[in-house]
């Protein structure tokens, strides 16, 4: 039997389609590092939630992210944040745990005791595509911000209510050092600790 | 991985304009020796007399599209890298919708007009014009209609594929894709047997 070209087009087709069904897709891991794009997300500050921010989802029980720790399982065993699983940096960046551990649904907030290896890990998982955060100022940031918030010196309303408020969030999280004493004492605090903004901006970055 | 090649070596802009040129005027070259500067060829589609348009445009398609799905499974092509621009889904059906009156109104789309005025027609030459008054409206009314381009009405999908969005692998979403170049093909050549010899009044 002769084939007109037609027929032998077709059938080409065909089996191209055929072995197509079985082809591997992209590489999942393969990390793709878009500089402007990154570089406008740092600008923006979107790569990071704080630790006030990290407090509210967890009280109000969001489940549209997921809270990574990735210091050693020691340190995740003496403390971790509410929530968190414990995947220590150098297990991040592999191959199976990324496609396979971490929701690439969901937000990914991701910290360790500072800053510099939760932002390691956050370029890494941002090239891979995933919707990735710094907890601002770490674990450490979180124990001073969320945990021990700051007596405000000054006695507005305002500041007392912002106290109150961050008191119930420590007292949620089981904070060992919660300042009892009184706004209106107008005394010096007890610890030397800075309001919640001035911290804010010095937890910033690297 | 040495794919797409102005990624890998690094082009400035450009060698990535003069290649794209080159390309460009292979295509425009194809597209000449397929008729497609003919304003009257291209309008017959829209009365199922010859289906060409469609034949050829699929066929490119679907043999990029294999192209790239067997060169991503060699590990040749990193299609992180390739671009892909954003599916802005109401933008784009509205778009669609404007360009494909515009085709049958004017019997050139955008590419094929400069085809045509490569061979000097009149009508390519009248389409072009239009062509230019239709972005600088746009660019005027631009403040009117930006909810529609990029803001809340856009429809912002971001950088998808096909594949991403149901999440399965690129080769099987590419199969049924040739299959379906397949029946179009073999639809269009029933319709031009069908339609193709009737005159137009």
């Amino acid at each position: 039997m002769k084939l007109e070209n037609k027929q032998i087009a077709v059938y080409t087709a065909i089996l191209l389609a055929i072995i197509m069904l079985f082809l591997p897709g992209p590489d999942p891991s393969k990390v793709n590092l878009d500089l402007q794009l990154m570089a406008q997300i740092i600008g923006n500050k979107e790569d990071h939630v704080t630790p006030g921010e990290l407090s509210q989802w967890i009280i109000a029980g969001n489940n549209d992210y997921q809270l990574i720790d990735i210091r050693s399982k020691d340190e995740y065993d003496k403390g971790h944040i509410e929530g968190a699983i414990n995947i220590p940096i150098e297990n991040l960046l592999h191959k199976n745990v990324i496609t396979d551990e971490l929701n690439h649904d969901k937000k990914i907030v991701i910290y360790s005791n500072g800053s510099s290896h939760a932002s390691q890990a956050w370029v890494v998982l941002k090239g891979l595509g995933l919707d990735c955060y710094i907890l601002e100022g770490g674990y450490n940031g979180w124990n001073a911000a969320v945990l021990n918030p700051a007596v405000p010196s000054a006695t507005t309303d305002d500041e007392i209510l912002l106290y109150a408020k961050q008191k119930a969030v420590a007292e949620y999280f089981g904070g060992s050092n919660i300042q009892v004493q009184k706004p209106a004492n107008n005394a010096a605090p007890v610890a030397p600790q800075k309001p919640q903004g001035v911290k804010k901006k010095k937890m910033q970055g690297c | 991985m040495f794919a797409p090649l102005s990624v890998y070596f690094n082009w400035s802009n450009g060698i990535d304009l003069l290649v794209s040129f080159i390309i460009g005027i292979g295509f425009g070259f194809a597209l000449e020796q397929g008729g497609f500067g003919n304003s009257r060829k291209l309008a017959m589609q829209f009365y199922f007399r010859d289906l060409t348009v469609l034949k050829v445009m699929f066929s490119a398609m679907v043999t990029a599209m294999t192209g790239i799905v067997f060169f991503t499974a060699f590990g040749w092509l990193d299609t992180n890298s390739m671009f892909i621009p954003q599916t802005f889904i109401w933008a784009q059906i509205l778009g669609c919708a404007i360009m494909g009156v515009g085709f049958a109104i004017g019997g050139y789309c955008p590419g094929t007009s400069f085809v045509g005025l490569s061979t000097l027609k009149m009508d390519a030459l009248f389409f072009i014009i239009g062509l230019f008054i239709g972005v600088f409206l746009f660019g005027e009314m631009f403040p009117i209609l930006e909810e529609l381009y990029h803001g809340k009405y856009s429809g912002n999908m971001g950088r998808i594929t096909l594949y991403e969005f149901l999440g399965v692998r690129p080769g099987i979403i590419a199969a049924i894709i040739l299959i379906m170049a397949i029946g179009a093909f073999w639809g269009s050549e029933k319709i031009e047997e069908k339609f193709g010899n009737q005159i137009i009044q």
